[in-house]
């Protein structure tokens, strides 16, 4: 009953957030002028409405989703609380290549960014299986080639990016995670990917409750550990490398909304993943429609904003379970 | 702990002192290259002279007043950081730990963007304080955190790695929101040594001396920290003194070299790795080659860093990545077997 | 398998938000792409009788549709332009010579980021916050009749911008001088007062002259340099304001295809300009403490006196005829005989 009401409780707040976000702005829109515009009559509105808060909405609800879904899979994968797209290079393999993109190609036509972006996040995926083959893709091997293989791609980020120092706020903005100027282009970018993969990422839930066990335990119950796991991170990467490619290398989400979901409804995935999904985009939402407010006409990136909004929250979730921990043991 | 337990099996008595002296001895090299090759052509007969010699033409100044300087800051640095990562390492049991998890790194960025931004006539002595203010106060917010010396390596990893989020974003916040001075930002928060002069060696000497004083002392207590949670929870108050003691360390280690330097991370995380590999899990021998390894890889490092895009310099954090991930890579590799 | 049931229905309710979203976002699609083209169609549907009356038109030839290649293609505006927003302080600067005020303008929210011979002509204007993200919302709000934007730096936004108005697509990053003057053209056309331009080229063309008869040819190697607390970034050849002085005729000391090279103090020392232009963002720099370094003194600049200090807004911001104007001024006041 509890798990039913977070996830209806979350899904309220998503409303709540996509209505919020389309009233405030830099520009007063009343709320009539939204009702006409969803109704699709013209109204002095409309293009605010539709051209940019909609786009702008849709691209953080599904990138939201994206990017804690697949922080769920890899923590449970790696068995390691720190582990997100971030972790394992996911993000940092695409935001290496975007920056590429940015300063070795000024003039590359713009979908080449997310697309060299989605390229760059497989890059760094295929490196990682490459290496951590042998090891037979095992959770602390997984963990440490992703953090090699990360700090790789950092390193040629930053190579980057002080090599051409004109052009750091650009790949700055980039790298923070922005949905500014994020248009229904990027939202039917999003949409299929994200409509097909997490679906499938849910029909998991059953071999990633295992998973999250010890190896011994999940083979004795019949999983093939080595494939199931290369399946499961595909998924993962999939998912992160899309929503990277549409709003920049956003990192917070992924590592919070996943530990939001499971002090809320424990770590059984069928219940996980879709309050994870829902945390994700309400934390994309809230954080942007506060950096559209904040400091008028100019706009706090949502990657910045979602950290400054979760983390607080992300203190509390820890200090809470640092405190029931000692009750627990004085209890003992 | 397991394959710790193997490693010190394997190890002969003679191996951990022929590596320690095959460290010291490329630190040596390190440090001889460091002075000899640069952006301007030095000889090897320019170099003797300007080391023994009182002259003061061009070459003797580089070598004397900017080269000289800048290996012995990468040297003593390199060992800082380096140290620094096998506290945190043994602190909390995690091979992903790093100084960063203590959100020493977060916390000096983080001051030190706030410094640029908000005091006029903001200095390089200045960024110093600010960066150790920093790193003490990223530390302490990550220690209540985590409820202070009795905390288990998973709460000290989450609160670590949220701190460093947190802080992380509104350095970058400040930096997008002041795209004007984002330039000085950027380059203190890549990490380099290129500006290194003999104020930051006599800077950083005491801090290095009294830390090193320091750990040898708690090195017999410091084993404590290798048992599992379960068995260290009997030892009770024990532990937790080490861990206070191992996390002072590690602030005063980290957090005076990341305020000169910047944040160099990757060195922190990998040379524990490799010199656990190469001598055992033995503290006795594992702390002087940490040490030794992590200064000679930096000074390398900072050698290689001036001929990446020669005649510019390129910060030395960016080669230590390119150098320390594969070699890292080729060790978590051929110990397959233990790392699971 | 009650909670199946549950979530499968959840996850239906969440499918459903999604494609109700995309489809009142295609439903509006559809009308709206009529929307803004109908809301910006009917000012220029309307605006052929006002404009003809309006004085502006009738002193311009512009009475006819204005046609330019910008950096992308062709753009014709219907009208001369009378509501421009300029996304960063170059077409700013292009735009103050030819007294034309922008109704809103790019500037990080920041007016001290104009140099003073910019921010004396601009009257009323609306800042639309930063020039990397300029607020979309508060553009729409202006309705501007025309943009101008950069290639490189507003592309992600081009497809809603066009929605908005007219864009006018410059090739404004990492411009050097003859790129500026191409753009300045281009600029002058877009709002009707191309003899203007012209004439204020010929005008700019005098100044210079002027400067480069007081400099005497002084054939000496000059480096302008961004300074801040961490760093010393020279400006070679191939940025703006060293292609400024080579086509002053001086010679760039760096000889490197790189843009922005950050220097060492021994590299400095190595690269040895006669003459140095500081450009500091903070009041404190690199530059105090290396001045303290003997080596300091083994360059010539340092030797000889020859280290000036100037404003950055003037030298590596503004990037167009005042800026440029403002640099050779300093340029005499400096090494004028």
């Amino acid at each position: 009953m509890r798990r039913t009401t977070a996830l209806a409780a979350a899904f309220l707040l998503m409303l709540l957030l996509t209505a919020v976000s389309l009233r405030f702005g830099a520009v007063a829109v009343p709320w009539r002028h939204i009702g006409e515009t969803l109704l699709g009559r013209p109204n002095p509105s409309s293009f605010v409405v539709d051209k940019v808060r909609l786009p702008r909405i849709a691209t953080a609800v599904l990138a939201g989703f994206g990017l804690a879904v697949s922080g769920v899979i890899l923590q449970s994968l790696l068995r390691n609380p720190l582990a997100s797209p971030d972790v394992v290079g996911v993000s940092k393999g695409a935001g290496f290549a975007a920056a590429a993109v940015l300063f070795l190609y000024p003039r590359a036509p713009a979908f080449a960014l997310p697309a060299a972006a989605f390229a760059g996040a497989f890059a760094a995926f295929a490196l990682l299986l490459t290496l951590s083959r042998r090891l037979r893709l095992g959770p602390a091997a997984l963990a440490l080639v992703g953090v090699a293989v990360g700090a790789v791609f950092q390193a040629g980020t930053q190579y980057l990016i002080v090599r051409h120092p004109t052009d750091i706020n650009l790949a700055l903005l980039w790298l923070t995670g922005s949905l500014w100027g994020r248009s229904w282009s990027h939202v039917l970018l999003l949409l299929p990917w994200i409509a097909a993969l997490l679906p499938l990422a849910w029909s998991g839930f059953a071999k990633l409750n295992l998973l999250q066990l010890t190896d011994e335990v999940a083979v004795s119950l019949g999983l093939r550990i080595v494939r199931e796991r290369l399946w499961l991170i595909l998924l993962a990467v999939a998912l992160a490398g899309i929503a990277v490619a549409a709003v920049g290398a956003i990192g917070f989400v992924g590592l919070v909304a996943p530990h939001m979901a499971r002090r809320i409804v424990g770590s059984r995935h069928q219940w996980l993943i879709p309050l994870a999904a829902l945390l994700g985009a309400d934390l994309m939402l809230l954080g942007d429609v506060l950096g559209r407010v904040l400091i008028v006409p100019r706009e706090v990136p949502v990657g910045i904003m979602s950290a400054v909004i979760g983390a607080p929250y992300f203190v509390y979730l820890l200090r809470k379970a640092k405190d029931a921990g000692a009750r627990g043991r004085t209890g003992n | 702990m397991t394959s710790e337990s193997l490693a010190e099996k394997r190890t002969r008595p003679g191996r951990p002192l022929l590596f320690i002296s095959l460290s010291a001895l490329l630190l040596l090299l390190g440090i001889v290259g460091s002075l000899k090759w640069g952006q301007a052509p030095v000889s090897w007969h320019g170099l003797l002279g300007a080391l023994v010699g009182p002259g003061d033409g061009k070459t003797d100044l580089y070598v004397r007043l900017l080269r000289l300087p800048r290996a012995l800051t990468a040297c003593m640095a390199g060992a800082q950081l380096a140290l620094a990562g096998l506290l945190t390492q043994l602190a909390t049991r995690n091979p992903l730990a790093s100084p960063h998890l203590f959100g020493v790194n977060a916390g000096a960025s983080f001051f030190v963007v706030i410094g640029l931004v908000a005091i006029p006539d903001f200095s390089a002595p200045l960024a110093v304080g600010l960066a150790f203010a920093g790193a003490a106060a990223g530390a302490i917010l990550v220690w209540s955190l985590a409820g202070g010396g009795r905390f288990s390596p998973v709460q000290l990893a989450l609160a670590g790695i949220t701190v460093h989020f947190l802080l992380s974003a509104l350095t970058e916040g400040m930096m997008v929101l002041n795209q004007q001075s984002t330039d000085s930002m950027i380059f203190w928060l890549v990490g380099s040594v290129s500006q290194a002069s003999w104020q930051d060696v006599r800077l950083l000497s005491p801090f290095l001396g009294s830390s090193l004083i320091f750990l040898f002392a708690l090195l017999p207590s410091l084993r404590l920290l290798a048992v599992e949670d379960e068995i260290a929870s009997g030892l009770g108050q024990r532990v937790a003194a080490v861990r206070t003691a191992a996390f002072v360390l590690v602030l005063l280690l980290a957090g005076s070299a990341v305020a000169l330097c910047g944040p160099i991370g990757f060195l922190c995380l990998i040379v524990p790795h490799i010199s656990r590999a190469l001598v055992g899990g033995k503290l006795g021998a594992l702390v002087p080659m940490t040490a030794l390894l992590g200064g000679a890889l930096l000074v390398c490092a900072d050698l290689a860093s001036r001929f990446i895009a020669f005649p510019f310099e390129s910060p030395v954090g960016i080669v230590t990545s390119a150098l320390g991930a594969p070699l890292f890579l080729h060790l978590a590799r051929r110990r397959g077997g233990t790392v699971r | 398998m009650r909670w199946g049931v549950k979530k499968a229905l959840a996850i239906a309710l969440v499918c459903l938000w999604s494609v109700a979203l995309a489809a009142c976002g295609a439903a509006g699609n559809s009308n709206s792409g009529a929307g803004p083209a109908a809301s910006s169609s009917s000012p220029s549907a309307s605006a052929p009788s006002p404009s003809a009356a309006s004085p502006q038109a009738s002193a311009e030839s512009a009475s006819g549709p204005i046609t330019m290649e910008d950096a992308v293609g062709t753009v014709t505006l219907q009208k001369v332009p009378e509501r421009i927003v300029a996304m960063d302080f170059s077409f700013t600067d292009a735009l103050a010579t030819l007294d034309v005020q922008p109704v809103g303008i790019a500037d990080d929210d920041d007016p001290g980021l104009f140099m003073d011979a910019v921010k004396s002509k601009l009257t009323n204007y609306q800042s639309v916050g930063s020039r990397y993200e300029p607020n979309i919302e508060r553009i729409s709000a202006l309705q501007p009749d025309l943009i101008i934007v950069d290639i490189n730096k507003h592309k992600n936004a081009l497809e809603q911008l066009k929605g908005i108005a007219p864009l006018l697509i410059l090739d404004d990053y990492e411009a050097d001088y003859d790129q500026m003057i191409k753009n300045y053209r281009i600029i002058a056309k877009a709002v009707g007062k191309e003899a203007e331009g012209e004439k204020r080229l010929a005008e700019h063309q005098a100044i210079i002259d002027e400067a480069k008869a007081k400099l005497g040819g002084a054939k000496l190697t000059v480096l302008p340099a961004v300074v801040n607390p961490t760093g010393f970034f020279a400006h070679s050849e191939h940025s703006f304001s060293g292609s400024f002085l080579a086509m002053m005729g001086f010679d760039d000391p760096v000889k490197n295809e790189t843009s922005y090279p950050q220097l060492s103090l021994e590299q400095l020392v190595e690269t040895n300009p006669q003459a140095l232009f500081l450009l500091p963002t903070d009041q404190k720099t690199i530059v105090d403490q290396w001045e303290s370094n003997p080596l300091w003194k083994q360059i010539d600049a340092a030797a000889n006196g020859k280290v000036f200090t100037v404003e950055r807004r003037d030298w590596s911001l503004s990037r167009g005829l005042l800026g440029s104007e403002k640099m050779a001024a300093d340029l005499v006041s400096a090494l004028g005989a």
